[in-house]
């Protein structure tokens, strides 16, 4: 192969053209639906939780809790990977033992 | 062993690959190479507690099986090649170390276990082994902690991403026997394309191969036709590609006896593994199980089997280098 500098440029431009981008668009729109559901959720369990006369502080403390236990139960249930995947996070290994790593940061996606 | 041409070099006597051995985890069990591994685990960790322990268990138990299946007792091997991804090589010297043969540690990325082979039967050509035992290893967990994010993290990965294959392969070489024989071996030089995404490292390999390649048919007078197949290690989709492209312009056409293990060993419609599988324990698996077979068969007489390594590491990749490549080929006939 030629060292050059202009074939180096010329190979990643060639490569560039080669290698599919990702879909950002269609993965911000994704993650955009899932984020906004999972937040419209925790309204849900707030407004509901606030609603049978529990203070605002523990409501949250709620929300974050039941969010937490269903990304969890989800996860050993082999969906949240699904979701993940849908929403543009990352497919993870259908390992449970590697999943339960995962709940606590896909909660957040 | 005499040298011919450039960097190639022919095999005086025979060497054969007396057996091997490869041993894979739960995706692989998965994928469209599945019938073709000795064994396969189910659980990642393999009943250890890090991956990495579980990766040492992965080429010990390859190793010991391929010894098994060579009938030779463990104290008749000389020498052992074997290498991995990990940092100093550990999962390999850990997994080997009670196997008391005089080891050799080697480090060529993906391409090792093509390394391991050449080195090893160069070994047994000098005179200097009558059996040799080479051995490699991946895990895709070790490799994700290794070269990219923690996996708890759990980061996108872009279409040209490859996996890191679970398995590892061994060989055991002997002096003579009855085939498939070593013929002739090219070590490849380091080449660098300028490439600096590592979630590329087909591109970024792509250009080694092509040099082994070309040096390989120039050195020893052959064209494509010349083998029944020719595979490389794990350029993946993009990177098999690429290299069918540079092939064809340097006159060198292999589009049609060639494939990639990476590309071999998933499914990509499946098991959304982007760009194909990577790893040194993907070429040493899909060699050690669905290509020796074809050899032991007949199927296949002649091939040609190109390793492909990234000569990279995190530490390189975030202080902004370019990802050099190897390939190291040889060419086994029956």
């Amino acid at each position: 192969m030629e060292d050059s500098l202009e074939s180096k440029v010329a190979y990643q431009k060639y490569v560039d053209e080669k290698t599919p981008n990702s879909p950002t668009l269609k993965n911000c729109f994704c993650a955009f639906l899932v984020g906004g559901f999972i937040c419209a959720l925790g309204q849900v369990i707030f407004e509901y939780s606030k609603s049978r006369g529990i203070d605002e502080t523990t409501c949250y403390t709620i929300v974050s809790v039941s969010l937490i236990f269903l990304s969890s139960f989800l996860t050993a249930l082999n969906i949240f990977n699904r979701i993940g995947k849908f929403a543009g996070a990352r497919l993870f290994n259908s390992n449970n033992r590697l999943c339960k790593f995962n709940c606590v940061t896909s909660y957040g996606i | 062993m005499k040298k011919i041409g450039k960097q190639t070099y022919k095999i005086d006597g025979d060497v054969s690959i007396l057996s091997t051995a490869c041993i894979a985890g739960p995706k692989e069990k998965a994928g469209p190479l599945s019938k073709f591994f000795d064994q396969t685990v189910d659980d990642e960790f393999w009943g250890e507690e890090t991956w990495e322990k579980a990766e040492s268990k992965f080429i010990k138990e390859t190793a010991e099986l391929a010894i098994n299946k060579s009938g030779l007792p463990t104290n008749s091997i000389d020498f052992c090649f074997a290498g991995d991804l990990i940092n100093q090589c550990t999962t390999s010297s850990f997994g080997l170390m009670n196997l008391n043969i005089p080891y050799f540690g080697v480090f060529g990325a993906c391409s090792t276990f093509v390394e391991t082979n050449l080195l090893g039967s160069s070994m047994i050509d000098g005179g200097f082994a009558q059996n040799v035992l080479c051995a490699c290893s991946s895990h895709f967990c070790s490799a994700e902690k290794q070269f990219r994010f923690p996996l708890e993290l759990g980061n996108q990965r872009p279409p040209s991403a490859q996996w890191t294959v679970t398995a590892a392969g061994a060989s055991v070489l002997i002096k003579d026997g009855n085939g498939p024989f070593i013929r002739t071996l090219t070590p490849g030089k380091i080449v660098d394309m300028g490439i600096k995404d590592a979630a590329n490292m087909g591109a970024a390999m792509a250009g080694a191969a092509l040099d082994t390649l070309v040096t390989h048919f120039n050195d020893t007078g052959r064209t494509p036709d010349y083998y029944d197949m020719i595979f490389t290690g794990d350029l993946g989709y993009i990177g098999k590609d690429i290299l069918i492209d540079l092939s064809r312009e340097s006159g060198f056409d292999i589009s049609n006896n060639y494939d990639d293990c990476g590309v071999l060993i998933f499914d990509k419609k499946t098991q959304d593994t982007h760009s194909g599988g990577s790893g040194c324990g993907c070429v040493a698996s899909v060699f050690g199980g669905y290509i020796y077979n074809q050899l032991k068969s007949g199927q296949l007489k002649k091939i040609l089997l190109i390793a492909t390594g990234a000569l990279t590491n995190a530490l390189t990749t975030q202080q902004g280098q370019t990802i050099p490549g190897i390939a190291h080929a040889i060419s086994i006939e029956v």
